[in-house]
């Protein structure tokens, strides 16, 4: 099993760029962050993962060159798969800062209800006392009191009788730490 | 490698068999020779004690993780969902017994969001007794599930370089999930063994809680009273003192290294001890300043190393909690 550590090419770094651009991140940081970020490739592996390490982790990483050995290190970014890139849970708790009732990035703010479904991996059916700051794409997931969620996707919907509602499927949610997470 | 007098002593537990042992053996449902240790150890009554304190549960514990939340906020919210939390600031300032949970401390959102792990109280006192300062390298090195990798980060304000090393593939997933879910990023997780790293003097500051047979965790896996042969003592005694062997070379000069093992056993505490005092000559054990009792200083016989006295054990009847062995080893400028 070959590792290896390497910056981003074009392609990962548009797919990553698209990505942060659907949530309305603005440019600056994107611009700030895709210099720095690294991609960990294991031959044969089904997904590569992308981390964004400090100078110190990555001076640590050259100095002992230990590279094979490596599992994770500095803020785990997400993963790039063969649909695209996934964001990771501790990158939506990075942006969840960042996330307002003004909505300048693209959060949707779900109440006790609705997280209670979500973080169990299901789809939810967005109430009035929830809030999306987008009808439709991808959202950062957060808490009233903006405690970070996950990332979900979402659209509007509309019944046979014509009343429409948003409906957010979780893309990745908290509970994955007790689903899958180890 | 191990102590040149390992096998004398468990072949002394191995012999004593008379009729005391064995009832009590029978009553309790362990293995004879674990008795015959205990009584060597503790005497009669105080063994009787311990055999009845691991005849209870476990406490259930948390350590709340202050990086993320206030704890008296933490406590606040648990508290409004029906626990009963007790403060146990004689082994972490951040620890709580739960005495009462509506639901298990492992579903609850406020678990998901990383405030807090479920640790054992003697588990998170054995990080208070590591030198951790932050801007430092420190080393983890058996790391997984990450109780100890993840308090280190929270001790530290997540502003020290940890090196976390796991080998075993399945509990190393739990290791990554458990930094990322406490919220920390200052982190390296490395999948190896950790007696084959090329960390050379490079770590001001190295935790090793060593693989052990368990023995201090009866009171959680009452299998444990029959699961382990002497073998089993021989061979993770040498795999420990290989550890420690290694942990010291992987220290800077000058720096500390904390030796724990979950075991109430002295091959698996004093003697690992012991015996890497008299191979190691540029190598001291320091006091350290947790609540617990002095490690013992004969065990059938043999009289350890005076310094040894420095080091601490926990015992589950008398400080209340899993039982552990903790030392901490200064390696000399």
């Amino acid at each position: 099993m070959n590792k290896k550590i390497r910056k981003l090419n074009k392609k990962e770094k548009d797919l990553i760029i698209n990505y942060l651009f659907s949530i309305n991140l603005e440019f600056k940081k994107i611009n700030c962050i895709i210099h720095n970020l690294i991609v960990l490739e294991i031959s044969g592996g089904s997904h590569k993962d992308v981390f964004l390490p400090s100078k110190t982790q990555l001076d640590f990483l050259l100095k002992y060159n230990f590279i094979e050995k490596i599992y994770s290190l500095g803020l785990y970014f997400g993963l790039i798969g063969r649909s695209g890139f996934e964001p990771s849970l501790p990158l939506a708790r990075e942006f969840a800062p960042l996330c307002s009732k003004e909505c300048s990035l693209n959060c949707i703010f779900l109440s006790e209800n609705s997280m209670k479904k979500f973080l169990y991996g299901k789809q939810v059916l967005i109430r009035e006392s929830d809030l999306s700051c987008v009808e439709s794409g991808n959202v950062l997931v957060v808490s009233h009191a903006r405690e970070p969620l996950g990332w979900g996707v979402v659209r509007r919907l509309q019944n046979k009788y014509g009343h429409s509602g948003l409906l957010l499927t979780p893309v990745k949610d908290l509970g994955w730490y007790l689903r899958r997470g180890g | 490698m191990e102590h040149p007098r390992l096998r004398e002593v468990l072949s002394k537990a191995a012999e004593k068999r008379d009729s005391f042992i064995i009832g009590l053996a029978e009553k309790y449902g362990y293995r004879p020779y674990m008795i015959a240790r205990y009584l060597e150890m503790l005497g009669k009554e105080e063994t009787l004690l311990l055999l009845e304190g691991n005849q209870t549960p476990l406490p259930k514990t948390i350590r709340c993780n202050d990086y993320l939340i206030p704890c008296n906020e933490l406590e606040d919210r648990l508290e409004r969902k029906g626990f009963v939390l007790t403060p146990i600031p004689s082994f972490s300032p951040y620890g709580y017994k739960v005495e009462k949970a509506p639901i298990s401390v492992g579903a609850t959102h406020e678990y998901l969001l990383g405030y807090y792990f479920v640790q054992g109280a003697a588990s998170m006192s054995i990080v208070h007794a590591m030198d951790l300062n932050q801007g430092t390298l420190i080393l983890d090195m058996a790391a997984a599930p990450g109780g100890k990798s993840t308090q280190i980060l929270q001790l530290t304000r997540d502003r020290s370089l940890l090196v976390s090393v796991e080998k075993n593939k399945r509990r190393i997933r739990a290791l990554r999930a458990n930094l990322q879910r406490m919220g920390f990023k200052n982190y390296i997780i490395y999948h190896a063994d950790n007696r084959q790293l090329p960390f050379e003097s490079a770590f001001h500051s190295i935790l090793l809680d060593a693989p052990s047979t368990g023995e201090g965790i009866i009171r959680k896996d009452p299998k444990r009273k029959q699961s382990k042969l002497i073998n089993d003592i021989i061979f993770i005694h040498s795999i420990q003192v290989e550890m420690l062997l290694k942990a010291i070379q992987y220290a800077r000069r000058g720096s500390s290294i904390v030796y724990a093992a979950c075991s109430l056993a002295p091959e698996e505490g004093e003697m690992v001890i012991d015996f890497v005092l008299s191979k190691i000559k540029n190598i001291k054990i320091e006091e350290i300043n947790i609540n617990a009792s002095r490690a013992i200083q004969s065990y059938f016989g043999v009289e350890f190393n005076p310094e040894i006295r420095k080091c601490k054990r926990f015992w589950p009847h008398r400080e209340g909690f899993e039982g552990f062995f903790v030392c901490k080893v200064r390696k000399i400028e």
